[in-house]
């Protein structure tokens, strides 16, 4: 054991595969132990909540994101740097309707199913990445707002993109909002 | 300064990738979620069934143990291949290889990891001697599976600070008493894990 750690690249991709690998693994335990899609994408919302609500100290501390005025800047934030961060991925964004508190992630590439072709059989509904969700809303609610957060479209259902939709449900609270240190 | 009011605080993560953190929290919010404590209390203690987070964690071994460059075209003996598993799998997974190896020479291994990354700190004292096992059941489960593509069924239990519960413990009377390890695992920090395999057949 004299010899030390030897960081070969291969490495470093099976340590990003790790996760893909492990969420894959979860979500096929999760389709034994249920038998309804909807109880298990529940379910992987519940986790990514509670990961998600851990998850922003981890962003806030890497990152030093401006304090924030607008939902959209809060997008973009979410899109451009916490993605970008953890997933490697820069979503498009586009924002869905004029009063500016409903938005979507386009996701050309997902790298939590890059090991799904597609969905088990007899599971059509599963959202398969519906960890992300409750990841999202998990995080945002820590820093005092409100959204929903689902699935819109998903390339795993024979949609051409995968699609996340988020809607703010309050208005944004100035005061409320600070940067945490 | 914690969010959720979770028990324990993170440790720091400064020195941790990015995404190589989602795996950890993964991890936490499974063993948080699949963990079940055995629901006879009569069986002496909070005796748990990992059998789900190790069956998991099976999967990801198995996926893992296809995966990892082997440079040796074929493992000459039964050590070579726990060596690897401490050195390259290892590495692979946590950044860092294992710091210790022994072995009886009769198909037992213990491996032993003085500051294992997945194993939460929690205030030092004697409570993460029982939640401890929880942390460690996804990893017993990697190892198997990682054993398994290597063409090896296995037994793969874990401590923390104790040694493992099964008969091995004979091979360790040099020098190392139950009691013994225990007092000096106390002073230890991090926690001091200790992974027993037993390599059952080919």
């Amino acid at each position: 054991m004299s010899r030390p750690a030897h960081r070969r690249p291969e490495y470093q991709k099976i340590n990003k595969d790790l996760f893909v690998l492990t969420y894959g693994a979860l979500v096929a335990q999760l389709c034994k132990d249920y038998e309804k899609d909807e109880d298990v994408n529940k379910y992987l919302d519940k986790m990514g909540y509670g990961i998600g609500t851990r998850l922003i100290e981890d962003f806030l501390a890497r990152s030093c994101v401006r304090r924030c005025h607008s939902y959209s800047e809060i997008i973009d934030i979410i899109a451009q740097v916490a993605f970008k961060m953890y997933l490697g991925i820069t979503p498009s964004v586009t924002c869905n309707n004029s009063s500016r508190n409903e938005f979507s992630l386009i996701l050309d590439k997902n790298p939590l199913a890059e090991f799904v072709e597609e969905l088990p059989a007899g599971r059509s509904s599963l959202c398969y990445c519906n960890l992300l969700c409750g990841v999202i809303r998990g995080a945002l609610e820590m820093v005092h707002l409100a959204a929903d957060v689902t699935f819109l479209q998903d390339r795993l259902k024979g949609d051409s993109v995968t699609e996340i939709g988020i809607t703010f449900l309050k208005k944004l609270d100035e005061k409320k909002y600070r940067r945490k240190k | 300064m914690r969010a959720g009011g979770a028990r324990w605080s993170l440790p720091a993560r400064g020195s941790r990738m990015a995404d190589a953190v989602l795996f950890e929290f993964l991890h936490t919010e499974m063993v948080a979620e699949l963990w079940t404590p055995d629901p006879d209390p009569g069986s002496g203690g909070p005796e748990m069934s990992p059998s789900v987070l190790e069956s998991v964690g099976f999967r990801v071994g198995q996926a893992l143990g296809e995966r990892l460059p082997r440079d040796i075209p074929a493992f000459r003996e039964e050590l070579d291949v726990l060596k690897f598993l401490c050195k390259d799998l290892w590495v692979a997974v946590f950044q860092k290889q294992m710091d210790g190896l022994r072995t009886n020479h009769q198909g037992t291994y213990v491996l032993q990891d003085n500051s294992f990354p997945l194993l939460v700190p929690m205030a030092s004292g004697l409570q993460y001697l029982e939640e401890a096992p929880k942390f460690l059941a996804f990893t017993c489960g990697l190892l198997c599976g990682a054993l398994h593509t290597l063409g090896f069924q296995s037994l793969v239990t874990a401590s923390v600070a104790a040694l493992p519960a099964w008969d091995m413990i004979d091979m360790f009377q040099v020098g190392f008493t139950r009691g013994g390890l225990q007092r000096w695992a106390r002073t230890c920090s991090p926690p001091w894990v200790l992974l027993g395999c037993r390599l059952l057949s080919r």
